[in-house]
């Protein structure tokens, strides 16, 4: 909010805006290096660093899982994982001599209930908490109700809990769904009806929303990845404004942009469960500090990702909301 | 149960949080006034020595968790920052150390602001100077323009909640009802526009309520801000509020008759909006703002008008009434740093001193102390009768209005969470796969909860409880509650809308999900209270906080908060 007032009546579109610098500095307090990721309390308590990323990734398949029972919009989806991946650089998950923690499962869910109301798509929490225990049990059918001990155990923790979360985000409650700025993006260049590059750019949030993304970028840099990585996909140019680059009018760093999208190329390329094709990110990479598209190579030259820990043990990449977790173990909660 | 991690753990990420600390860093000084959500303390931070505001908000619906209410206040008033709207330092916690699972209590820390606008104009010792005014008015319409450039919606802008300090500084507060606005913003010279999207109609108190909203246009614009900014810039030299309808109907019809009747050229398309029907009857007006406001140069009498209009597309925007003539002409507005300071005024104080003033025998009608007739600035001395207990008290529109009455499904009409961007939602992608279910929800500002005029309470029994306003007789209104047998919570919301917005909240998504009911005033105000005894219970209900939190699981709250306020009722 920080355009003066009065500016002269818009061409036929208005530029977006950049954030509104409160905004800005809320999310600013969120965004690590990938060291930092690191240095994440349950890791610091002593949890390997693939375990963590394993929990965070379940946490954030339990949101989806349980999101698509209640069919809850994918920005209120995106909205919970950014929670509960905040919740995580502030609390730990592993216990010791008095600190019980919350379970990862319990993490998820509230944050699920706090996003339902952030993003004004609320539910009946009797409809939240079925989902969770059905979910988290992993029967689909299962039978619950009031009169079960697992509601009242899930009713509970989430309305327990919601206040421990909110202090955790520090009431940085203000944020921008990626993937309703990548629409606003596409709408902008008159792009939204391109069916490979919609596809491509959905895909690529898609796939990252399992990751720790959001804790590295702001949703800006990652709805213009995502653009970047549809529009390359569908060899589509997005066209400058008065001699301005389009990153420039969508208020994104380029070196961010491509920085992101390595990270995704690196993601998949370990991810354990890829399948035969190819990595359909590397086609993305390009130096960071390049000087723009057109002449930045579209191979894996220049490389200058680091922090390639993060993407050991990163789900699949795949682009086709394979969100289901398979074979994992917990199905109870222990609080 | 999961204790917040203490700090971060050694070795672990360096970094200083911002946003939340801990009830303790606060020293609670005295109780300042009570929202609808919740108590508003004063209270100095121990490391800076700086002194705050800490509203509390209560849990009234405690199985849906954290209010969502203020959920949104506080979403909003994080996208924002400017020198004329309140700032949103950071929230607090207090968590209880009792055994047990015990939610938190947590508190919106703003900065401390000596008075409320409302406040200092019911104070007889304040006199405002026209340059003053000019000095408030113009922050008050920086604010708005601010706003309405950001795509916000006030939806409640009266006295109350415009908050001033001692250093001339003016700041719109209170954005309980406040909404992201999905239209273009208003610009230079054209008004306010025209709303392209329906938003509920149930918001603004009534007094403060253009006549647009009392007729029913949903699709309304900035300009129901820019009328209320009209009332109050009225009631700054009335010293209280100009249009106190008794109903809706009642404050149209006083509207009509100060502006004039709604025509073809006043209001072009008042006669298809839905809520037109009764109003045809009213007597035709001519308007008598040029009399009621002869205190009033002819550019200040023009910019009363411009925000007036009955024409919401041609009601002056703040942009342009920034501009107006009326802020280059002597007076010139006074610069903050020159504006005189008060001794702070805030509700409670306020209510106890209208208890001792009114002990006193009515003071002679038309007076030409305080506020003359004609309202020039003159005397000193009891203001005219008016307003000790007259008409402003008066079955007071306390409410803001019905609440969310005839609130659109979610997702569909009052959508968009305040974003700061403004582009209407995107439609639903085309086929296949994984899709962004784009209609992500409608965010419906909370419904009109009670405003806080200084309104005295509403009449309540007990000793001498049949009080002096009962004697007023309501004007054939459904509006006015009959608060006998004391069954009515605070506050005069009317009582079929309740009931409608308990059958429509959230009709799509949430059927009975998230309440969005502000808690029900409640509403201590003893008039009578001489200040002392006042303060005693006061400070004995401040502390008792515990029993605001005790219905808990099954949600007594209000019924609580009821039964205690009869209480103190009878006590009296
Ligand atoms: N920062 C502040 N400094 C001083 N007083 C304040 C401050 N904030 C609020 N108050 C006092 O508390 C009152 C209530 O605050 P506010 O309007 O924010 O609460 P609310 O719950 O939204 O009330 P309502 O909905 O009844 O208008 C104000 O009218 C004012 O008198
Ligand atoms: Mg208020």
């Amino acid at each position: 909010m920080v355009s003066a007032a009065g500016t002269p009546q818009p061409p036929r579109r208005e530029r977006p805006r950049p954030p509104p610098p409160a905004v800005v500095e809320a999310e600013q307090q969120w965004i690590f290096v990938e060291d930092e990721l690191l240095q994440a309390p349950s890791i610091v308590e002593g949890m390997a660093p693939e375990e963590e990323r394993t929990l965070r990734r379940k946490g954030i398949n339990f949101i989806l899982q349980v999101g698509m029972m209640l069919k809850l919009p994918q920005t209120t989806l995106s909205t919970a994982a950014v929670f509960f991946n905040r919740y995580l650089m502030k609390n730990s998950l592993k216990p010791k001599p008095g600190y019980k923690p919350l379970h990862h499962y319990q993490v998820a869910a509230t944050a699920l209930f706090l996003a339902t109301k952030v993003e004004e798509n609320c539910r009946k929490m009797k409809e939240l908490v079925v989902a969770c225990v059905r979910v988290a049990l992993k029967d689909p059918n299962k039978l619950v109700d009031e009169q079960t001990k697992d509601f009242w155990k899930w009713r509970d923790t989430i309305l327990y809990s919601e206040d421990v979360l909110l202090e955790s985000l520090c009431f940085d409650l203000n944020v921008e769904s990626p993937y309703k700025t990548m629409y606003d993006m596409m709408k902008y260049y008159g792009v939204e009806h391109n069916k490979k590059l919609r596809n491509s750019a959905w895909a690529f949030l898609a796939d990252s929303a399992l990751t720790q993304m959001c804790l590295l970028f702001d949703s800006r840099t990652i709805a213009a990845a995502s653009l970047y990585c549809g529009a390359r996909m569908a060899e589509v140019s997005l066209e400058d404004d008065d001699g301005k680059p389009w990153w420039e009018i969508q208020h994104v760093k380029l070196r961010n942009i491509r920085r992101a999208c390595n990270l995704m190329a690196d993601i998949y390329e370990r991810s354990p469960d890829k399948d035969e094709d190819a990595n359909k990110y590397s086609g993305l990479r390009t130096p960071e500090d390049g000087i723009d598209f057109g002449d930045t190579p579209r191979s894996m030259e220049g490389v200058q990702m680091t922090g390639q820990e993060l993407s050991q043990s990163q789900p699949t990449a795949n682009g086709t909301g394979n969100a289901t977790e398979r074979g994992s173990e917990e199905g109870e909660l222990d609080g | 149960m999961a204790t917040p991690a203490t700090g971060t753990p050694q070795n672990g990420l360096q970094r200083r949080f911002k946003g939340c600390s801990k009830i303790g860093e606060y020293e609670m000084l005295q109780k300042l006034g009570e929202g609808t959500f919740g108590e508003v303390h004063k209270a100095r931070q121990r490391s800076s020595g700086n002194v705050f505001a800490l509203k509390k908000i209560l849990m009234h619906n405690e199985k849906d968790g954290f209010p969502i209410t203020a959920l949104r206040e506080i979403k909003l008033l994080k996208m924002l920052s400017h020198d004329n709207v309140l700032k949103l330092e950071e929230m607090a916690v207090e968590r209880p150390r009792a055994e047990g699972r015990k939610r938190a209590i947590l508190y919106m820390v703003t900065p401390y602001m000596d008075h409320d606008l409302s406040g200092l104009l019911d104070n007889p010792d304040v006199k405002f100077q026209e340059a003053q005014i000019k000095c408030y008015m113009l922050q008050l319409f920086k604010g708005l323009r601010y706003l309405h450039d950001n795509h916000i919606l006030h939806r409640d802008m009266k006295a109350a909640n415009l908050l001033i300090n001692n250093r001339g500084r003016l700041q719109i507060a209170d954005f309980g009802l406040a909404r992201h606005y999905d239209e273009p913003v208003p610009q230079r010279g054209k008004g306010n526009g025209e709303a392209r999207r329906e938003y509920t109609t149930l918001v603004v108190t009534r007094w403060y309520r253009p006549p647009e909203l009392l007729l029913q246009l949903r699709r309304y614009t900035p300009a129901i801000d820019m009328w209320g900014a009209g009332c109050v810039f009225g009631e700054m030299f009335k010293r209280k509020p100009i249009l106190t309808g008794q109903s809706d109907l009642h404050q149209a019809q006083i509207i009509f008759e100060l502006v004039g009747s709604p025509n073809d050229q006043s209001m072009p398309g008042w006669h298809d909006l839905p809520g037109a029907e009764p109003i045809r009857q009213f007597p035709p007006s001519n308007g008598t703002m040029a009399q009621r406001f002869r205190e009033l140069s002819p550019t200040g009498l023009s910019l009363i008008k411009d925000l007036m209009r009955l024409d919401w597309r041609r009601r002056i925007n703040a942009i342009d009434a920034i501009d107006h003539p009326y802020f280059k002409e002597n007076p010139k507005p006074m610069r903050e740093e020159d504006i005189p300071t008060f001794a702070d005024s805030h509700e409670l104080d306020r209510r106890n001193a209208r208890g001792q003033k009114q002990a006193l025998p009515p003071a002679p009608a038309g007076g030409t102390v305080g506020v003359g007739p004609n309202g020039e600035w003159t005397g000193s001395g009891p203001p005219p009768n008016s307003w000790g207990n007259g008409d402003r008290r008066y079955g007071g529109p306390q409410d803001r209005g019905p609440p969310g009455v005839d609130r659109p499904p979610r997702g569909y009409n009052d959508r968009g969470p305040p974003r700061y961007d403004h582009r209407p939602p995107p439609p639903p992608p085309l086929e296949g796969g994984r899709r962004p279910n784009w209609g992500n929800g409608g965010n419906l500002p909370p419904p009109p909860g009670e405003g806080r005029h200084p309104l005295p309470l509403p009449p309540r029994y007990g000793p001498d409880g049949g009080d002096r306003r009962r004697n007023q007789p309501p004007s054939g209104d459904t509006y006015i509650p009959s608060y006998q047998g004391g069954e009515r919570p605070r506050g005069s919301r009317e009582p079929d809308e309740r009931q409608q917005r308990r059958g429509s909240r959230d009709s799509a998504n949430s059927r009975d999900g998230y309440t969005d009911e502000r808690r029900p005033y409640r509403d201590d105000r003893r008039p009578g209270d001489s200040r002392g005894v006042a303060r005693d219970r006061r400070d004995g209900r401040t502390r008792s906080r515990s029993p605001d939190r005790r219905g808990d699981r099954d949600g007594r709250d209000n019924r609580e908060n009821r039964g205690r306020n009869d209480d103190i009722y009878r006590r009296r």
